[in-house]
């Protein structure tokens, strides 16, 4: 195994002219993707003395400097920090307090020093490789920031063999070849997003890049342009992309390799309505976390009479269902799902490893269990995160928000079916207070404002007398649902 | 483009996409504005066809690119 750098500079030795990535505006080949690597790695050492160990916090655009930059730090060993480029001020403080990053790229700080993508624009071809030193695998690679169960984020490690284990995984499972062409129109903020396009450089796919699936003309205008055959989408893009243009999507059943979906449940009647538009596709959903990749597959074509699961475990993982004592159960029986493989993290950032992992098995925190045939049902989300449209919402940093109110006393927020049936989820708050009149929608949202993502707004309040919790004060949020 | 209509959704994009007003024009692009994803492009949908009592077919929304596009099927849609 190889880290994922060194497999795409070494696709540009076999195939120096084949576009690596387009964002709609230019495009790169190989050959220059490499040399905006080397180039970007000599900016960050020469003139912001980066070294190895060293974090970098990157706005994580679509933009093919940000993919130079993004490299350019796993070859100097340093580890990036790819963070949405609308990160909220609090959420960008907390990363900087935990990770001590010494450059930012594409924020303005203030504090640490900051570059601007447009100095790694160069992208002048370097024929000799030869003295290109590569990271070792078990260097610390990224470190992706995750909503944790307290609202906190929590930076999961991932070392070059995390990475690269799991692109090799999941394309075996995906089994997209390097004639695919691949749309990423998710964020490549996020662990799907960036991880497909890793999985499609690593594979010598051309990458295209869109801002993201709300330009749905544009979806299907690249789809034409570029010759796309595959890409990867949260349950939500799809609802966006039936409710925006019908079943269109059924016009390239012929072109459409593959699609990967994750991050969130998907109901069974739109699992089937996908596989009665793309019949020849191979539509392959995950199960997984940032801290173990995608645990566990299906494919729905293969397993149509299988759809309520979410899959068999990946290749080369392994998936153990234990009991609170972290004893292997057997099937049949509920418990809590744990991952083990080389895609598995080696751990959050200056956290121990005792609570989250028992022995080489990373406790998901979720509740499954699995059948004879080795498929796994989820059963339920041990944490209690809203899962919006594939974006994982803390409860606590909602309520945390709302207390801020004088008029609220209590507060407790809770995931619901989303009514117009295309989030999932939405989050609902529960509120206590002498002054209902206040809890009104558009006044609540108005006066939350900025203080959060606007997915994390309250789309339904409802006022209580009281909230449940247990004898030692801990919220009860599952008897509100 | 009817200037009131354009007014108010322009208004509507600003409230969810947490930008100022002046940001959007008639050629900003579905999408332009980082936060302007998925989530967000359902919820700017979702509260034009709110405020004007109306819901947009599936091949009007297919074909909307930018604010001009939002605001011309707006007035389409309540003539």
């Amino acid at each position: 195994m190889k880290p994922i750098v060194e497999q795409v500079i070494e696709n540009s030795r076999s195939n120096p002219d084949k576009i690596a990535v387009c964002d709609g505006k230019s495009a790169i080949s190989f050959a220059e993707l490499a040399g905006m690597i080397l180039s970007a790695k000599e900016t960050l050492v020469s003139s912001y003395h980066i070294a190895k160990g060293d974090a970098i916090i990157i706005a994580a655009d679509k933009q093919l400097e940000f993919v130079g930059v993004y490299f350019a730090c796993h070859l100097i060993g340093a580890i990036a920090l790819p963070i949405a480029p609308d990160t909220n001020e609090k959420r960008y403080d907390a990363i900087k307090d935990r990770a001590h990053p010494v450059l930012t790229v594409g924020f303005y700080d203030g504090q640490i020093p900051e570059a601007d993508f447009s100095e790694f624009a160069e992208r002048k071809r370097i024929a000799d490789h030869s003295g290109i030193v590569y990271p070792s695998l078990d260097d610390v690679a990224d470190i992706m920031f995750t909503t944790g169960t307290t609202g906190e984020p929590k930076g999961v490690q991932l070392t070059h063999r995390n990475i690269a284990a799991a692109a090799r995984n999941i394309n075996a499972f995906v089994q997209n070849e390097a004639e695919d062409v691949e749309m990423i129109a998710l964020p490549v903020s996020h662990s799907f997003g960036i991880g497909r396009m890793r999985c499609a450089l690593s594979n010598g796919q051309t990458v295209i890049m869109l801002g993201s699936f709300a330009n749905v003309k544009r979806f299907f205008g690249f789809i034409e342009r570029y010759h796309v055959t595959g890409f990867g989408m949260v349950p939500a893009s799809w609802a966006l992309l039936k409710r925006m243009s019908g079943m269109k999507i059924n016009e390239y059943k012929e072109q459409l390799h593959y699609i990967e979906i994750g991050s969130a449940p998907m109901p069974t009647e739109e699992k089937q309505g996908l596989m009665d538009a793309l019949p020849n596709t191979r539509i392959c959903m995950h199960y997984g976390l940032t801290e173990a990749s995608r645990s566990a597959f299906m494919e729905f074509h293969e397993c149509a009479d299988r759809l309520t699961t979410v899959g068999k475990q990946t290749p080369n993982m392994t998936i153990s269902i234990k009991d609170e004592n972290g004893i292997d159960l057997p099937n049949g029986v509920e418990g809590e799902i744990c991952v083990a493989g080389d895609a598995v993290t080696v751990g959050y950032l200056n956290i121990s490893k005792e609570k989250s992992f028992w022995d080489m098995y990373f406790r998901t925190g979720d509740w499954g269990v699995r059948d004879d045939d080795g498929f796994i049902t989820l059963k339920s989300r041990k944490k209690e995160l809203i899962n919006v449209g594939g974006k994982k919402v803390s409860p606590m940093e909602v309520e945390a928000v709302l207390m801020d109110f004088d008029f609220v006393e209590d507060c407790a927020c809770v995931g619901i079916p989303d009514p117009e049936g295309i989030l999932g989820e939405v989050v609902k708050a529960y509120l206590v207070t002498q002054e209902p009149d206040k809890a009104d929608w558009g006044e609540m949202d108005r006066r939350i404002g900025e203080r959060l993502e606007s997915y994390k707004h309250p789309a339904e309040y409802a006022v209580v007398n009281e909230i449940p919790k247990t004898s030692s004060g801990k919220v009860q949020r599952l008897l509100l649902k | 483009m009817n200037t009131k209509i354009f007014d108010e959704v322009t208004e509507i994009i600003a409230g969810i996409l947490e930008v100022d007003k002046n940001m959007i024009n008639g050629e900003t692009a579905i999408g332009d504005i980082e936060s302007w994803d998925s989530l967000h492009h359902l919820r700017i949908i979702s509260s034009v066809e709110h405020k004007y009592g109306f819901r947009f077919t599936p091949d009007i929304l297919l074909d909307l690119e930018d604010v001009e596009d939002i605001v011309n099927a707006t007035e389409e849609q309540i003539k």
